[in-house]
């Protein structure tokens, strides 16, 4: 990423100020704290020494010891640096400000507390600025405060919990699991935990959870478990690719699904007979782990989605779309006496 | 070799910083490393451009005084320094979590310079103290395709500075950024959309190439802070607009994760009947066709023929691309 100057006086102005207590510090660590790349972070200390002071020849703003920079190693010796950092800017502000709301959306009892008064306290130095985080919003889709305050138990208390979980295809299921932790991905809080049961890592989104108990058995340490991506990740790899055909209404299929492969469709394709691809069609591939979710995303999709590759994958879809049209059909075609006729509701399931 | 803009920055910076009192322009000139070599008129362009960079950009408060030859500028350090924050350890951890969470380049990167801020004046984070609840770096992970040109729009919105892109195959729009909301996994840009004379929301996902944002002499002015307020809502929360009566199968209430309200309807053997909220009957239609059989809608009607066009048309597409038994679609009624 290329630093430009606006990005990098604040920083170098923070790092000087920053390295004046340090007797030594590594240009790693300079990399991690800043949030920038090795070669920043060097180039910024670089800089730093080369940075003269206004009207005293020959005095910088940095000096140190530049053969143990060439190790990494940054051993300050001379440093005319401000002693205070600046205040806030605008995008500084903004972040944390912005992270902290994402924080307390997704925490409950004292945590929330904890947040909420770090955000009141960095609210107040930020000033005018506090009033720019309003226009940033995150909605994050968390449990219920109930499910929350229950996760959060767990996890202070390490216990095992009971959860009763719907999935995406509506499955309802109950598990015992070991919370490892929550995170917040793509705005859903998920509950990263131990499946008991299934003896592996699941995550589970916390607005699926109807309801979290605490168990009095105490949950186990698994070890680095909390590490690497979730296990569906992992399985994502290996799973069946399936090729789909995506028309423009449809677009945010790739927008939101991992996928393993997205390109324009071209006149090589073969869509089947009659069906002339328009401006805009994808063709997406993607990983499949389980089979009822692609009835799932093919019935939500409709027409806007089009299977090509494996053919008969879809066959749950067409089967469950047909079922539900007769359902209709036979509402429409026979007197309906299963519920009385109101006033402009008695055309209710009726297809014409 | 001539010191670059942002050494240049920095020895201003440091020199209005120290100065007792005011200084002119002149001595300014003399004191700063690469300002001597150059050019009246290049000098002139560049303090320019420097005083307002430190100004607009890095929020850094320049004083000015006098007028003519003995205007003089300084920044008290008063105006400069960070205030003390009084955070305990716990507290700190919150922030050095909130500012891990970004991913983002330009976010984390502004994010992090604001955590070593509060560092360098004495904040020590208990980064332990919540980490038992949140696993650390990832707070508020995000795919990157979906944060794209994420810090650049941030940096157009506080500075209310225009912003140009490509937006997915709709060619190039013209917006005054107001704000940025996120929801349902998405980052959205809403604003002024110039070429429409109208506000606009633009996925972030779809915006192509880079964001170009026009320079600190072009500002646009202040919006209105209840249109900000009412297009950010409309983005992060849905309000809901119609209410479906459905039977659902019993013992499938959860399926279609949605709050229900029993409705005093009858409903088909083994169905029970409940009031839902929806606000797009598109989407909601989706929702409905993955239900299969274990739905039926009751009212509106209108929502009951959208999802048996919408089952209708999916097993048109999927028989004509070859995928389907090859049989007639016996359902395709004609409607409207």
């Amino acid at each position: 990423m290329a630093s430009t100057a606006t990005e990098q006086v604040p920083r170098l102005l923070a790092l000087s100020t920053w390295l004046r207590g340090l007797d030594e510090t590594t240009v790693e660590d300079v990399a991690r704290e800043f949030g920038v790349t090795v070669d920043q972070a060097r180039e910024d200390v670089r800089l730093l020494t080369m940075c003269q002071l206004p009207g005293q020849l020959g005095f910088y703003v940095l000096d140190l010891d530049f053969d143990a920079l060439e190790e990494g190693i940054i051993r300050p010796s001379l440093d005319n640096a401000p002693t205070m950092p600046a205040r806030f800017s605008a995008d500084e502000a903004v972040t944390l400000l912005v992270g902290l709301q994402v924080l307390a959306e997704t925490s409950t009892g004292r945590t929330a507390q904890v947040v909420e008064s770090a955000r009141a306290k960095i609210a107040a130095v930020a000033g005018e600025h506090a009033a720019m985080a309003d226009r940033f919003r995150l909605k994050v889709a968390s449990g219920t405060p109930e499910v929350r305050e229950a996760v959060d138990r767990a996890l202070a208390v390490r216990r095992s919990l009971a959860l009763d979980y719907v999935d995406a295809q509506g499955r309802a299921s109950r598990r015992t699991v070991d919370a490892l932790g929550t995170k917040v991905v793509d705005g859903y809080h998920y509950l990263e935990a131990w499946d008991l049961d299934r003896a592996d890592r699941r995550s589970f989104r916390m607005d699926r959870i109807r309801v979290a108990e605490v168990l009095s058995r105490a949950a186990l340490d698994h070890g680095g478990a909390a590490e690497g991506p979730p296990s569906w990740i992992r399985q994502l790899e290996h799973a069946e690719q399936i090729r789909l055909w995506v028309r423009p209404a449809a677009r945010w299929l790739v927008e939101y699904y991992p996928t393993t492969e997205v390109r324009a469709v071209t006149p090589e394709d073969d869509l089947g007979p009659d069906r002339e691809p328009s401006d805009g069609d994808l063709i997406v591939t993607l990983g499949v782990l389980d089979p009822s979710w692609l009835t799932g995303l093919l019935l939500r999709f409709g027409a806007d989605v089009v299977l090509l590759d494996p053919p008969d994958a879809g066959e749950g879809a067409l089967e469950r779309a047909r079922a539900t049209l007769t359902l209709y059909e036979n509402a429409a075609g026979t007197p309906r006496t299963s519920r009385p006729a109101g006033p402009g509701d008695d055309q209710g399931a009726q297809v014409r | 070799m001539a010191p670059s803009s942002a050494e240049r920055r920095v020895g201003l910076t440091l020199l209005l910083l120290g100065a007792p009192q005011p200084l002119t322009k002149a001595r300014i000139r003399s004191l700063v490393e690469g300002y001597a070599d150059l050019s009246d008129a290049a000098f002139n362009q560049a303090f320019e451009r420097d005083k307002r960079a430190l100004r607009v950009e890095l929020g850094l408060p320049i004083e000015t005084s006098g007028a003519g030859e003995d205007e003089g500028y300084r920044i008290r350090l008063g105006d400069f320094a960070l205030e003390p924050v009084d955070l305990a350890p716990e507290e700190a951890g919150a922030v050095a979590l909130a500012a891990r969470s970004w991913r983002e380049a330009g976010m984390a990167a502004s994010s992090q310079r604001a955590l070593m801020k509060l560092r360098s004046i004495g904040v020590e984070p208990d980064t332990d103290a919540l980490a038992s609840l949140f696993t650390p770096s990832d707070v508020a992970e995000t795919r990157p395709e979906a944060t794209h040109g994420l810090a650049v729009l941030r940096d157009a919105v506080t500075n209310r500075r225009r912003v140009t892109f490509e937006y997915a195959d709709r060619g190039v729009r013209h917006v005054e950024p107001w704000g940025l909301a996120m929801a349902h996994g998405q980052w959205y840009l809403f604003g002024a959309d110039l070429d429409r004379a109208a506000t606009r929301r633009f996925k972030l996902a779809r915006i192509q190439g880079r964001v170009r944002s026009s320079t600190a002499n072009f500002t646009f002015p202040e919006p209105d802070p209840e249109e900000v307020r009412r297009l950010s809502e409309q983005i992060s929360s849905e309000h809901p607009a119609d209410e479906a009566v459905l039977a659902l199968r019993l013992g499938r209430e959860g399926a279609l994760h949605r709050p229900l309200t029993p409705a005093d309807r009858q409903a088909p053997e083994g169905y029970r009947a409940w009031r839902v909220a929806y606000t797009y009957r598109k989407g909601f239609v989706g929702e409905l066709a993955m239900l299969g059989t274990d739905v039926v809608v009751l009212t509106p009607p209108e929502l009951a023929s959208a999802l048996v066009d919408h089952l209708t048309a999916m097993l048109r597409a999927g028989q004509a691309a070859g995928v389907a038994d090859g049989g007639e679609v016996t359902h395709g009624v004609d409607r409207h």
